[in-house]
């Protein structure tokens, strides 16, 4: 079987354990225990008529004390960038981390995921936003770890882009190095 | 909190009622009694209004009344929901970002409790290696088993600790991951039999997280480069050890305490192979892992080479027999080595003995058919090599085979000794050898002389012979004998053959001297010769004085050959008046001419001569 790694990264608080438990375990709790370095879990999904075995790994938010590790993204096929809908400054970070990571790793496969679809009525984003990351060439999708609305699709997502685009051309190996 | 709604309910002080209550009293007096009656009625309300009013207004008070009731309304609010969490939490983020901004130091000590166990963990993981290493030599050098490994380290050279470790150390490989070194994915695994695997893939990637964090943790901490290898990760019961190639690393999850040589012999090996194998498929990697599943018997193998080892817990229980025998061979084996050492001590004292004794050379020493022996060289008047084997050692005779050929030493002493067996001076000779001359002092009979000064030269060792200090014994007396016979006069009465009478002692002193010297002549090998001289004074002729000596010497002969002296050994001869004794001045030295003399003589008798 094919085995792809991907990451999740965004800012803190964001809900990127959250997504992962959805779309791994099919859970959700309301508890928030902020990710210490890394957690790695596995699912298997078809792409493509064709099984991967995608491997998780759940990377810290980023906040002001403490950075995405990009040597953390060495050999990731694609990744999740996570933005919480209800904090704006999410989304800035969103933009920034895409910009760290193709610069020390190299252009990669990524779907945005913009959380917490269920609490809307809060949102600080509107489509305006979303429609001017589109049209940059950003996979937008609204999600939700709570209701698990847009989880599937999006983990589907990265992984097709990943098997079809040809950005797998770029091997892990032929990336550049990190930091 | 000037603000707060609290203040707003009473808005109408109590006090607002007295200025009131004073412009009535000064309309109407009946109001005074309205104002005593209300006073009356209502004053006990108005001072607790007053009361409340203070202590809603003084901010001192209402301080103090919150802080008794603060902590049961926050107990409260925080059991009913989730509120006062929410309304807090922005704030408390807020003040802890700007509390560490302005100072982190508060909470870097806050944490360093935590993080000093941590580092002091990873110290004593450094540590615990070469503790146990001491710990097991110190543990293991004076048994049994320790003797057995000492043979093995000597015989394979490794150190004695390492056979120690690989030896006792007992340990399990659980798990061995074969692990892309960037991505962290799971390219082979396999575990144990009795090892449940967890999640593989998802471990794998763990792995590789947690090597990443700790050299973040390397970086940050003590400036530890990036790419540093980490070498293994504790997991408290197990330990992962990473052995890196090029592209994949290998994980292995091992129980209990291995010893670090697996590394070199073992993992590093997998690795490297793996990488030979598998090059190609390794540098492309994108995400399939079946071609590696050809390197499955790679990773067996370091799962195998363990078990070969000793994974078995059972094969490390000795039964209690094989200690009894064990201990029982130990028992016998030093004793054994005990008694070896000390017969092996006592026959070194024994050569080094024979050694130092001289008149023998060892020539060779050692073993053979399992008795000790010796061979070398011996004067024949050296001590005994069999006499100090009895004497001076405790060894066995039996056990001992000695091979000793006969030489003579130029020793000094040894030549001393040879001369003086030889020779055996009679008492009264002194041997000594001086610069490697034989030199003979004292007296000694004349015979003995005689064959000394044949038989020294020819010891061995004596270099000459010097005799010059000996006195010959037989002839020293001789020659006294010979003295006292020459100084006899015997005289004849004038104009005959006739002796003066009175002369008896005289003649018998000279029988007795003359019997002796013809005793001792043959002692020196010699004969004796003992002439008679006949002497007349100067009075008469010549011829008849010539005559008449003649006559008295013929006369002394026959006398002393009629006392028993032989009379072939005499001769006797008349001098006349040629050989005066005396110079006739008067008539006692004129007597003393006419008279016989004797002179005696050795001659040599080769011979006839050794009657001795
Ligand atoms: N309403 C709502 N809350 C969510 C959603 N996803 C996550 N949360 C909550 O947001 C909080 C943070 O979620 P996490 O998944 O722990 O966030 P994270 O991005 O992993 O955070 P870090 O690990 O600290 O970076 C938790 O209290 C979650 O319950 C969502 O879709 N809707
Ligand atoms: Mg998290």
């Amino acid at each position: 079987m094919i085995q792809k790694k991907i990451c999740l990264l965004g800012a803190f608080a964001v809900g990127k354990t959250s997504l992962v438990a959805r779309f791994v375990k099919s859970i959700y709790s309301d508890q928030y225990l902020t990710t210490v370095g890394v957690k790695v879990d596995k699912k298997t999904v078809t792409a493509d008529k064709q099984e991967i075995n995608l491997i998780v790994w759940d990377l810290a938010g980023e906040d002001e004390f403490q950075k995405v590790q990009m040597s953390y993204l060495r050999g990731a096929s694609g990744y999740l960038l996570v933005a919480d809908g209800t904090r704006r400054s999410t989304l800035e970070t969103a933009r920034m981390l895409q910009k760290r990571v193709t610069q020390s790793i190299g252009m990669l496969p990524f779907i945005f995921i913009i959380n917490k679809n269920d609490l809307v009525t809060e949102w600080e984003t509107d489509d305006d936003t979303i429609i001017e990351f589109e049209n940059q060439g950003w996979s937008v999708v609204k999600a939700s770890a709570k209701t698990g609305d847009g989880v599937e699709a999006a983990f589907r997502s990265i992984a097709e882009k990943m098997i079809g685009s040809n950005y797998s051309a770029s091997s892990p190996h032929s990336g550049e190095e990190a930091e | 909190m000037s603000d707060s709604p609290l203040r707003i309910v009473p808005n109408k002080p109590p006090e607002s009622a007295q200025p009131a209550g004073s412009d009535a009293a000064q309309n109407e007096p009946k109001q005074d009694e309205m104002a005593e009656l209300r006073s009356l009625l209502i004053e006990p309300e108005q001072i607790q209004i007053k009361n409340i009013l203070e202590r809603l207004n003084n901010p001192r008070v209402r301080a103090r009344e919150m802080s008794r009731s603060l902590p049961e309304a926050i107990r409260q609010r925080t059991a009913r929901d989730e509120s006062l969490k929410e309304a807090l939490t922005p704030t408390i983020v807020t003040a802890f970002h700007n509390s560490v901004k302005k100072d982190p130091r508060p909470v870097a000590e806050a944490i360093s409790p935590l993080m000093g166990p941590a580092i002091r963990r990873a110290i004593s993981n450094a540590l615990n290696g070469l503790i146990q290493t001491l710990d097991q030599t110190l543990k293991h050098s004076l048994s049994w088993r320790g003797l057995k490994w000492r043979l093995e380290a000597s015989r394979t050279g490794k150190s004695f600790a390492e056979v120690v470790l690989y030896h006792t150390l007992i340990y399990r490989i659980e798990q061995v991951f074969l692990i892309d070194k960037q991505s962290g994915l799971l390219l082979q695994h396999i575990a144990s039999g009795s090892v449940s695997p967890k999640d593989a893939d998802i471990v794998s990637g763990m792995l590789t997280a947690i090597q990443e964090a700790i050299r973040h943790f390397a970086h940050d901490s003590f400036g530890a480069h990036h790419d540093e290898p980490i070498e293994k990760i504790d997991l408290g019961d197990r330990e992962v050890w990473f052995e890196p190639g090029s592209y994949a690393v290998l994980a292995v999850v091992i129980r209990g305490n291995a010893p670090e040589s697996l590394r070199r012999d073992l993992f590093a090996p997998t690795i490297e192979g793996i990488h030979l194998e598998m090059h190609e498929t390794l540098e492309s990697f994108d995400g399939d892992t079946a071609p590696f599943d050809v390197v499955r018997p790679h990773l067996e193998n370091c799962l195998h080479a363990q078990y070969h080892a000793h994974s078995d817990p059972a094969k490390f229980k000795t039964p209690a027999y094989v200690w009894l025998s064990l201990s029982l061979i130990l028992a016998v084996i030093s004793i054994w080595t005990f008694l070896s050492w000390r017969e092996q001590r006592r026959w070194n004292n024994y050569i080094d003995e024979l050694k130092s004794t001289s008149g023998i050379v060892v020539i060779e020493t050692g073993r053979r058919d399992g008795k000790h022996y010796v061979a070398g060289l011996r004067d024949p008047l050296s001590v005994s090599p069999h006499d100090i084997l009895l004497q001076r050692t405790q060894l066995d005779p039996n056990s001992v085979r000695s091979r000793w050929d006969l030489y003579q030493t130029l020793d000094p002493q040894f030549v001393l000794e040879r001369a003086k067996n030889l020779l055996k001076p009679p008492q009264g000779v002194e041997l000594k050898i001086d610069n490697g001359m034989l030199v003979a002092g004292g007296r000694a009979p004349h015979q003995w002389i005689v064959d000394s000064r044949k038989l020294a030269p020819a010891i061995p060792g004596v270099g000459g012979y010097l005799n010059q200090e000996l006195i010959d014994e037989e002839m020293n007396e001789i020659e006294t004998v010979g003295r006292q016979i020459e100084q006899h006069v015997i005289r004849f009465v004038m104009g005959t053959t006739q002796l003066v009478p009175g002369q008896n002692q005289e003649l018998s002193n000279l029988i007795s001297e003359t019997q002796k010297f013809i005793f001792l002549a043959p002692t020196v090998s010699r004969r004796a010769r003992i002439q008679i001289v006949g002497h007349t004074d100067s009075e008469g002729g010549e011829d008849i004085n010539m005559r008449l000596s003649q006559e008295r010497a013929s006369r002394m002969l026959s006398l002393m050959a009629s006392r028993a002296i032989q009379r072939d050994l005499m001769t006797a001869i008349g001098v006349g008046t040629r050989e005066p004794l005396r110079a006739e001045s008067s008539e006692p030295e004129r007597q003393f001419n006419r008279s016989a003399s004797f002179k005696v003589s050795l001659i040599d008798q080769p011979q006839e001569g050794d009657r001795r």
